[in-house]
C-alpha cells in the first residue's frame, strides 16, 4: 500500500492513535509517580499496558474530554476493547454524527 | 446441620480443592475432626489462615463444636487482629506462624496448629450452633464483626451432589469474605471442585489456572467481570455459571458475559454481610423485577421506601458481634443504604443514598475528599458526586468554585487534579473536575446533594 494515500478512514484510525496516545502517556505517568509509559502498539493488550482498572477507568474519562464523546455511552453494543488498537477502533467507530 | 455432616454425604473420592498442583480430597478435609477436638467446646476462637483448604479443614472441624469462630483475612494487620480479638472476647488466635504480635497488648494466645490449640483447652458445653464471624467491608468506619450460622450463609446453596459433581467454581473472592465464603460453601456441599488460584496471581494467570482446571462457574463483582471480559484467552472457558455481587451491575456487562459465554447462566446476587443473601436475578437486565417487593424470590422481605431499599431476613442475627447496637429497625428491616428508583416494571439501582461513591468496589465518602479540596488556595465551594464510568461503575468528581473568577480553568483543573492525587488515595482522586461560577444552597446554607 501506499504510505502517501492512506484512506480517511485509516487517517482517522492513525490521528485517533495518536491522540489517545498522547492521553493514555499523561495518565499513566500521573498514575505511577511520574514515570514515563511503555511503548505501546496496536496489538498491546490493554490489561498489560502497565493501567490497571482505575486507571483505564480514568483514561476514558480524560478522553471524553478531550475528544468530546465517550463511545461507552454511545455504542449500544456490549463492548470492550482488549487491545490499544481495538480501542481506537471503537473510539473512530462511534465519533458521533 | 454441621458442616462435617454435609462433607460425610458426598462419595469418598471427592476432590473438593484444586490449588497450585495439588487436589484436595474431601477425607483430608474432614480428618482434622479427632476427638480431642471435644476440648473446644463452646470455646470462640479466631482464625486468620491463608490457605483455603486448611482453613477448611479447620472450620469442618470446629463447626458444631465451639461456640463461635471468627474468619478474618490474611491480609489483615496483626494490629486489626487483635482489636477483632478483645472487641469479640475471643479466647485464642489460630493463625499462619508468619503472623507476629509483639508489642500488641490484651492478644489471647496465639497457636498455629490445631491440636496444640485443642490441647490447652478445658471443654464446656457444646452450643446448639457454631457461630460463624464475618468481617465487613469497613464501609462506615473499622470493618465489625456479623454473626452468621452454617444455616444462614448456605440457605440459597443448592445441594445436588449428582450435579454438583460436574461444577467446577474458580476462586476469584478472599474465601473469608461474605462472597467468597458463598462460593466456598457453594462448591464443597455440592461436592463440586473449587479451582483456588494463588491470590497474588495477576488476573490473567488466574485466568490460565481456570481454563486448565476446565473451570465452569465463576462469580466475580462487576468491576472485575469488565476486567475478565477484557483478557485476552478468557473465551477458553467453558463457562456454564456467570454469578455477579457486591456492586450495581450494569446491561453492558451482563450483555457482555451473555456474548461471551453463550452457555452460560447470567445471576446477579443481591447480598450483603449483613443481611445476607437477599435475591437473585437471573433475566439478563439490570435491576430486578417490580414483582420481588409483592412475592419476594428467596424468602427475604424487600421494600422500598422514599427511594431506598430495605430487606428483612429473619435468620440473620440484626447486631454487630460484640455490640448492642442493632443495624435493623424494630420490624426488622435493614436499611441496605441503596437508592433505589422504580421504572416501569423494574428497581434499578442509583448509587448509595449516603452519597458513598464505590469506585470499582474501594468506598469514597465525598466529604473526605470535599474536605481536602477545600483546604486548597484556589478553591472556594466544592460539590463530589460520582460519575458513572464504563470500568469502575463510577468515578470521583467534583464541581468547584475558585476563589478568583479569572483564574484559567483549565491551568486549575490540571492543578487541583495533581492536588488531589497527592493529597488522597489513588481511588479517591478526583478524575474529573467542572469549574461552576456559583452554588445552589439549600435553606440551611449547606451545597445542594444530589442523590443520583
Amino acid at each position: 500500500m501506499n504510505k502517501t494515500r492512506l484512506s480517511n478512514d485509516q487517517n482517522n484510525n492513525l490521528r485517533l492513535f495518536n491522540q489517545i496516545l498522547t492521553v493514555y502517556k499523561e495518565v499513566y505517568s500521573s498514575q505511577n509517580k511520574g514515570k514515563s509509559a511503555p511503548e505501546i502498539k496496536n496489538e498491546t493488550v490493554l490489561l498489560d499496558s502497565g493501567l490497571d482498572s482505575l486507571g483505564h477507568a480514568i483514561l476514558i474519562t480524560r478522553l471524553e474530554e478531550k475528544l468530546g464523546y465517550d463511545p461507552f455511552s454511545i455504542s449500544t453494543e456490549a463492548y470492550y476493547p482488549r487491545t490499544f488498537g481495538e480501542l481506537v477502533e471503537f473510539y473512530n467507530a462511534n465519533v458521533p454524527a | 446441620m454441621i458442616l462435617r455432616d454435609s462433607l460425610k454425604k458426598l462419595p469418598n473420592n471427592s476432590i473438593l480443592i484444586l490449588s497450585t498442583n495439588k487436589k484436595i480430597y474431601r477425607d483430608e478435609i474432614t480428618t482434622h475432626y479427632k476427638k480431642n477436638i471435644n476440648r473446644l467446646a463452646g470455646a470462640r476462637v479466631l482464625i486468620c489462615l491463608s490457605d483455603v483448604s486448611v482453613a477448611l479443614s479447620i472450620i469442618t472441624a470446629l463447626d458444631g463444636i465451639v461456640e463461635a469462630f471468627a474468619l478474618i483475612s490474611p491480609a489483615t494487620s496483626s494490629k486489626l487482629i487483635s482489636l477483632f480479638a478483645v472487641s469479640g472476647n475471643f479466647e485464642a488466635i489460630l493463625c499462619n506462624d508468619t503472623k507476629t504480635f509483639n508489642d500488641l497488648k490484651n492478644v489471647p494466645p496465639v497457636f498455629h496448629d490445631l491440636d496444640t490449640l485443642a490441647a490447652s483447652f478445658t471443654p464446656r458445653k457444646i452450643p446448639k450452633e457454631t457461630r460463624w464471624l464475618i468481617t465487613t467491608s469497613g464501609t462506615t468506619g473499622e470493618p465489625k464483626l456479623v454473626s452468621h450460622t452454617l444455616m444462614s450463609l448456605s440457605r440459597t446453596t443448592k445441594v445436588d451432589p449428582v450435579r454438583g459433581a460436574n461444577v467446577r467454581w474458580g476462586m476469584l473472592y478472599d474465601y473469608t469474605r461474605f462472597a467468597g465464603l458463598q462460593v466456598l460453601l457453594q462448591s464443597v456441599i455440592s461436592g463440586s471442585k473449587l479451582i483456588v488460584p494463588p491470590f497474588k496471581d495477576s488476573l490473567d494467570k488466574k485466568i490460565k489456572n481456570f481454563i486448565d482446571h476446565d473451570c465452569t462457574h465463576l462469580s466475580a463483582t462487576p468491576t472485575l467481570w469488565r476486567k475478565i471480559v477484557m483478557t485476552t484467552k478468557v473465551n477458553q472457558i467453558n463457562l456454564l455459571q456467570a454469578t455477579l455481587g457486591g456492586e450495581i451491575v450494569d446491561d453492558r456487562i451482563l450483555s457482555a458475559i451473555a456474548k461471551l459465554f453463550p452457555k452460560a447462566r447470567i445471576t446477579h446476587i443481591f447480598a450483603s454481610t449483613e443481611a445476607g443473601v437477599g435475591f437473585s436475578v437471573s433475566d439478563n437486565r439490570e435491576g430486578f423485577p417490580l414483582s420481588y417487593l409483592k412475592k419476594p424470590p428467596l424468602g427475604v422481605d424487600i421494600k422500598v421506601t422514599n427511594g431506598k431499599l430495605y430487606v428483612r431476613n429473619k435468620r440473620v442475627y440484626s447486631k454487630y458481634f460484640g455490640s448492642d447496637i442493632s443495624f435493623a429497625s424494630k420490624g426488622g428491616w435493614v436499611d441496605t443504604g441503596d437508592s433505589v428508583e422504580i421504572k416501569k416494571d423494574r428497581v434499578l439501582f442509583r448509587g448509595r443514598e449516603d452519597g458513598v461513591i464505590n469506585v470499582g468496589g474501594d468506598k469514597v465518602y465525598p466529604e473526605e475528599v470535599e474536605n481536602v479540596l477545600l483546604k486548597h488556595p484556589l478553591v472556594a465551594a466544592v460539590r463530589v458526586y460520582a460519575k458513572p464510568n464504563p470500568i469502575t461503575g463510577f468515578l470521583v468528581a467534583a464541581d468547584v468554585t475558585l476563589i478568583d473568577s479569572n483564574t484559567d480553568e483549565k491551568e486549575a483543573r490540571k492543578v487541583l487534579q495533581t492536588y488531589s492525587l497527592e493529597a488522597l488515595d489513588r481511588h479517591k482522586a478526583l478524575a474529573s473536575i467542572t469549574i461552576v461560577p456559583r452554588f445552589d444552597l439549600n435553606s440551611s446554607g449547606k451545597i445542594v446533594r444530589e442523590v443520583l
